[in-house]
């Protein structure tokens, strides 16, 4: 275990220095920047924009990197060969799948804390402490990113990197629409089309259970259970996708 | 190094051009799309959002204050969108409080209709919160001068959370002004009981007493209603089952059977006075000692539901003289009223010299002698009346109405107006939801161009 996670140290500090991630960085503070514009153009509660994109910033944010990254993060070092410099080490293919895994979740986390925490000073500045919703929405987004960090490590074992991209954003968009669409199903009458959805919604990760940002805007109560439920299901779909990456990996000849 | 110099050169060169271009492209660009055809339902579009329909409610929100904004100096301009984008808006983000506020505060300037719309969809989503049915009354009261109906939203107002007191008292007034003093008292009463304020809980109190004193005042009184208006003083009244013809003690309209012009149409304004507050009305009455006059009309006293008195009233307003020849109680009261009338210029005292409005304003001139400038868009001749339409849009529409067999009198024909520029004088009453004034006489039409 603590080859695997040294391992995935070096990994986050390799790819910590990277420019992607300077880049993502750059683009998730820009984007709370430009909350002060649209503040301006409307009308209504006063903070109302600055904690609505205060909470997209680091969700948008900790996605791209994700998709960008995650899906770099295996095939970069087979194609550079490094791979094999790492596995001639004593460290099982399974180790190195995991300490993928663990470097990807760190990297998120600190995506999620750093713009969390920008978020949290430029409303402060702007004379509110939010700090409760902040922490609430950084919460529930770390157990998004977690799944969908365990997707991305899984596409990554078997997909070439575009592929396993576009599979993985693909995977994000109905992963927050499909739970709307299917409700939205019942005005078309078509049958087919809602059982098609339902089946659908069965096998892709429901990702509306991480999003709570309504909610917290607007201060509107949604159940407690869900501070638990959400990590849950969250932790359950990651153990299945990594056990399937491992199962794939293994079989994948290098 | 030779060949980067170069390079540099050319770089510096053609950046100022760049810019050039970046300025002058404009004219490429693609207009700015009014229409908003494309903008689907919200229910679609936060499918869409992936999950952020609060920040595209933002978008959505700061595209419609553009919209409305950037149309705002253009006279008349109908905002045909500005519905659809506040229902989209509220269709995704329905639970921005604010959002249906705003919508239907810019509405009113379209279709008040459709701003009390918007605020029935958020009262759904939002039932506790006091502002939206307190803005639905508002609509009423000010815009459509349905004073029961705005007196039951601020009744729901005032029984949520949060409500300022002025919430509770405008209900109190609403229902006092139709009559249902009974209702006032139970609004009023639930805030004097809740609120621990001492001069609010005084105030309030105060008002109860004086609305108490009214309902034993008219326990007093022989309840009445009114079948007809004759003219400004003599109607007939059902009382007791009884079919009455009456007239107001203290009171002397102009008659409506007078030779000369002008005062015939004094009188007939009188009496359009008289059938707005009274027609088909229950009213309150006390017969007078005299009894009878000698055309065997009962002599009485008259109040509206609301306590007002009317003998009063229309000398207040302007639309009857005192008629001094018998004593009576009032008689003082009355002479004072009209003294204060005559000197204020109010009602027919001050025909002729009322400032003309334009017709969009026509609705907030309810109940009042006024005068409206407008150009005749159409003359439309019907069974009975002629409307001279101040616009071909029925919704916005204020109509002079001259009843055909008052077309006699006009000289000229009354096709000619169309296409002018007039300025018609009268009494602006409500007609199935339009704002109208009734042209009894040429006199009220003044040619303006």
């Amino acid at each position: 275990m603590r080859k695997i996670l040294s391992l995935s140290w070096v990994i986050f500090k390799e790819i910590s220095r990277e420019k992607i991630f300077y880049g993502l960085l750059f683009l998730g503070t820009f984007f709370l920047l430009s909350s002060v514009i649209l503040q301006e153009m409307v009308v209504g509660e006063k903070f109302k924009v600055f904690k609505d994109i205060g909470l997209l910033s680091p969700s948008i944010t900790g996605v791209l990197f994700i998709t960008v990254v995650g899906a770099n993060i295996i095939s970069k070092e087979i194609n550079a060969k490094t791979l094999y410099v790492i596995l001639s080490k004593p460290i099982s293919k399974n180790g190195y799948i995991l300490s993928n895994f663990f470097a990807l979740i760190l990297l998120s986390t600190t995506i999620i804390f750093l713009i969390t925490l920008f978020g949290w000073l430029f409303l402060l500045i702007n004379g509110e402490n939010w700090l409760s919703g902040f922490v609430t929405g950084a919460y529930f987004l770390f157990f998004e990113l977690l799944l969908l960090s365990s997707i991305s490590i899984f596409l990554s074992t078997f997909l070439s990197p575009y592929l396993s991209m576009i599979t993985l954003f693909i995977i994000y968009i109905s992963g927050h629409s499909l739970s709307n669409a299917i409700q939205l199903s019942q005005f078309a009458k078509n049958p087919p089309l809602q059982y098609f959805l339902k089946a659908l919604s069965y096998i892709f990760p429901n990702l509306e259970l991480f999003n709570f940002k309504i909610n917290l805007v607007y201060n509107l109560p949604f159940p407690k259970i869900a501070f638990l439920y959400s990590p849950l299901y969250s932790i359950v779909y990651s153990l299945i996708f990594i056990s399937l990456s491992f199962i794939v990996f293994s079989k994948r000849e290098l | 190094m030779k060949r980067n110099f170069l390079a540099l050169i050319i770089i510096f060169l053609t950046l100022p051009l760049i810019v050039f271009f970046n300025v002058k492209s404009s004219f490429l660009s693609k207009p700015n799309p009014d229409v908003y055809l494309y903008l689907p339902s919200g229910n679609y579009l936060r499918t869409l959002s992936m999950g952020n329909p609060s920040f595209l409610g933002d978008l959505i929100m700061a595209r419609a204050l553009t919209y409305f904004g950037s149309h705002y100096y253009q006279r008349g301009y109908k905002y045909e969108w500005l519905y659809h984008l506040f229902d989209v808006l509220t269709d995704i983000d329905p639970y921005n409080k604010e959002s249906y506020l705003i919508g239907a505060r810019l509405l009113t300037l379209v279709d008040v209709n459709l701003s009390n719309k918007l605020l029935e969809k958020g009262m759904s989503y939002h039932p506790d919160y006091w502002k939206i049915p307190e803005l639905i009354g508002f609509n009423y009261f000010y815009h459509l001068k349905e004073p029961a109906k705005a007196a039951k939203y601020y009744e729901i107002a005032s029984s949520l959370p949060g409500h300022p007191p002025y919430v509770p008292s405008l209900a109190g007034k609403f229902y006092s002004e139709i009559g249902m003093l009974e209702e006032a008292i139970k609004v009023l009463r639930n805030f004097y009981e809740t609120t621990e304020d001492k001069r609010l809980k005084e105030d309030f109190g105060e008002q109860i007493e004086e609305l108490e004193q009214k309902i034993r005042e008219r326990r007093e009184k022989i309840p009445a209603r009114v079948t007809k208006v004759f003219d400004g003083d003599t109607f007939n009244l059902i009382i007791n089952g009884r079919e009455e013809k009456v007239r107001l003690v203290g009171v002397d309209a102009p008659e409506i059977d007078e030779e000369r012009e002008k005062v015939r149409l004094m009188g007939l304004l009188a009496r359009d006075f008289a059938q707005f507050h009274l027609e088909n009305k229950d009213v309150y009455i006390l017969i007078d000692k005299q009894g009878r006059d000698r055309y065997g009309r009962l002599l009485i006293y008259l109040w509206l539901p609301s306590m007002v008195f009317f003998n009063e009233l229309i000398i207040e307003e302007g639309f009857a003289n005192v008629y001094t020849r018998f004593y009576h109680p009032y008689q003082k009261r009355f002479i004072e009223a009209e003294r204060v009338a005559r000197e204020r210029n109010k009602g027919l005292w001050g025909f002729g010299k009322e400032i003309p409005y334009p017709p969009q304003d026509a609705i907030y001139l309810l109940g009042k002698l006024c005068a409206i400038r407008f150009k005749v868009q159409k003359v439309y001749f019907g069974r009975s009346v002629v409307y001279l339409q101040s616009s071909l849009d029925w919704q916005r529409n204020f109509n002079a109405v001259i009843f055909l067999n008052d077309t006699g009198r006009f000289r000229k024909g009354i096709k000619e107006y169309e296409g002018k520029q007039i300025i018609v004088r009268g009494f602006m009453k409500k007609y199935k939801e339009h704002p109208e004034i009734i042209v009894h006489s040429p006199l009220q039409i003044e040619e303006n161009e």
